[in-house]
C-alpha cells in the first residue's frame, strides 16, 4: 500500500513525533507507515485522515494506482 | 473511536525483573556466609521455609512481570503489537522444533535430562522471543 503521509506531514510542518502524539501512537509507527513497511489498521487510517482533513483514499492507495 | 490506553502505566519492568532473581538467590548467599555446622543443625522447616519464601516471591514477581508485559502490549501501540505477534509466531515454531529435537536427543542419549525439558524450552522460548523481536524490528526499519 502506497501513501502520501510524508508529503502531508511536511506540508503541515509536523515532525514524526508531533504526528505520533496527535494520533496517540509511537514515532516508530509513523516512520514505518511513511516508509510503506507497515499498513495501519482501519481505525488508525481513519484517525490519520481526520488529522489531515482528507479521505482515506486520498492518503492511502494501492500500488498500481500510482 | 475508542481511545487506546497507550500510556497504560504498569510498574512491571526492570525493578521486578532484577528483584525476582535477587530474592531467589539471597538465601543461597546468606547460607554461604554462615558456618556450615550451624546450617546443618538448623531444623528442616527453616530450610524448607527459606526456599518456599524465596521461590514464592520469585514466582509472583515473574507472573506480575509477564502479565504486565502482556497488558502493556495489548493496550499499547498497534505497530508494536504487530511486532510482538510476529515474534510470538517465531517463538512458537522454534519451541515446537526444539521440543521434538530435545525429546529425540534425550530419549536416545540422555534420559535423565527429560526432567529439565520444560526449563530448557522456557529458556529457548525467551531467547527466541528476544532475537525474533530484534529481527522483526529490523524488517520494518
Amino acid at each position: 500500500m502506497k501513501n502520501t503521509l510524508h508529503i502531508l506531514r511536511a506540508e503541515r510542518r509536523l515532525s514524526q513525533e508531533d504526528l505520533a502524539k496527535l494520533l496517540d501512537v509511537s514515532r516508530q509507527t509513523i516512520n514505518a507507515i511513511e516508509r510503506e513497511k507497515y499498513d495501519p489498521s482501519l481505525p488508525l487510517a481513519l484517525k490519520i485522515a481526520k488529522v489531515f482533513d482528507k479521505k482515506i483514499e486520498e492518503i492511502f492507495f494501492p500500488e498500481e494506482d500510482r | 473511536m475508542k481511545t487506546v490506553l497507550k500510556n497504560f502505566s504498569f510498574p512491571y519492568k526492570t525493578p521486578i525483573l532484577i528483584l525476582s532473581p535477587i530474592v531467589l538467590f539471597v538465601p543461597t548467599f546468606v547460607i554461604a556466609m554462615l558456618p556450615i555446622e550451624q546450617i546443618i543443625q538448623l531444623p528442616g522447616y527453616v530450610h524448607r521455609g527459606t526456599l518456599f519464601l524465596s521461590t514464592f516471591l520469585w514466582t509472583l514477581g515473574f507472573i506480575y512481570y509477564i502479565l504486565g508485559y502482556h497488558f502493556q502490549i495489548l493496550r499499547g501501540d498497534e505497530f508494536k503489537f504487530k511486532i510482538h505477534l510476529e515474534s510470538l509466531n517465531v517463538v512458537f515454531t522454534t519451541t515446537l522444533v526444539f521440543l521434538f529435537i530435545l525429546i529425540f536427543v534425550f530419549v536416545n542419549f540422555a534420559p535423565t535430562m527429560l526432567s529439565y525439558i520444560l526449563v530448557i524450552l522456557a529458556v529457548v522460548g525467551i531467547v527466541a522471543y528476544l532475537l525474533a523481536a530484534e529481527f522483526v524490528k529490523e524488517k520494518y526499519q
